[in-house]
C-alpha cells in the first residue's frame, strides 16, 4: 500500500509505503492510499541520464550533449515536461523519449513533469543537471 | 536560475550573468596589470557588480 501526499490544490508532494499517521497536515495537504508499490509508482515517470534515475548530474561545459531519457509506465501518448519553467510536450514511443540538453553554456537544467497532478516532481521524477565552467 | 531555449532539436541554457562575469576573472587580474581604457574598465566595474550582487543574495 501506498501513501500520495497532495497540496491544496491536488498537486503530489510526497509518497511513502507508511500510511503517514504522523504526518502534520497543513493548508489543505491531504492524502490518499492506493495498491501499488513503490518502485511501481516511481515508474509511473522517470528521468535519467546514462541509466541513472533522478537528482543530480554533474558535467563540464564540453559542448557534448547530455542524453535525458523521459520513460513513463502509462500508456499515454505524450508528457508534458518543465524544463527551467520551459513547458514542452514530449512525444513518447512505447513510454519513452529522449532529449538533448546542449553543455555549450554553463548552468542548471531543472527537469520535472509540469503535470504534477498526474506526477510526483520528487525521487526518480526530477533530475538536475549541471553544467559547470570548463575551467 | 537559467533561462531555456530550443535550439535545432537541442535545449540550450541562456548564459547567465554571473557565470559570464566569473569565467573571464583571471583574465580580469592579468588585465590589472597594464593600462586599461574606459571601456575596459567600465566592463570590469560592471562584472565585478554583476558578482557582488549575487554575494549580496
Amino acid at each position: 500500500m501506498l501513501t500520495i501526499l497532495r497540496d491544496s490544490n491536488g498537486n503530489i508532494k510526497s509518497y511513502a509505503q507508511s500510511p503517514l499517521d504522523d504526518s502534520n497536515l497543513v493548508l489543505g495537504e491531504w492524502t490518499e492510499t492506493i495498491q501499488t508499490t513503490m518502485e511501481d509508482y516511481a515508474d509511473r515517470f522517470r528521468l535519467s541520464v546514462v541509466g541513472v534515475a533522478g537528482q543530480y548530474f554533474s558535467c563540464k561545459a564540453t559542448g557534448v550533449e547530455v542524453i535525458v531519457s523521459v520513460q513513463t509506465s502509462l500508456s499515454i501518448p505524450s508528457v508534458e515536461l518543465d524544463i527551467n519553467g520551459l513547458i514542452e510536450t514530449i512525444d513518447l514511443t512505447n513510454g519513452q523519449a529522449y532529449l538533448r540538453l546542449s553543455t555549450e553554456t554553463p548552468g542548471l537544467f531543472i527537469l520535472q513533469p509540469a503535470d504534477r497532478q498526474l506526477f510526483c516532481a520528487a525521487g526518480v521524477g526530477l533530475l538536475t543537471v549541471e553544467v559547470t565552467p570548463n575551467e | 536560475m537559467n533561462k531555456v531555449y530550443k535550439s535545432k532539436g537541442k535545449y540550450c541554457l541562456e548564459p547567465d550573468p554571473y557565470q559570464a562575469a566569473r569565467s573571464v576573472k583571471d583574465a580580469d587580474v592579468e588585465k590589472l596589470k597594464g593600462n586599461l581604457s574606459l571601456e575596459e574598465l567600465r566592463g570590469m566595474i560592471t562584472r565585478i557588480l554583476i558578482r557582488l550582487e549575487r554575494l549580496e543574495r
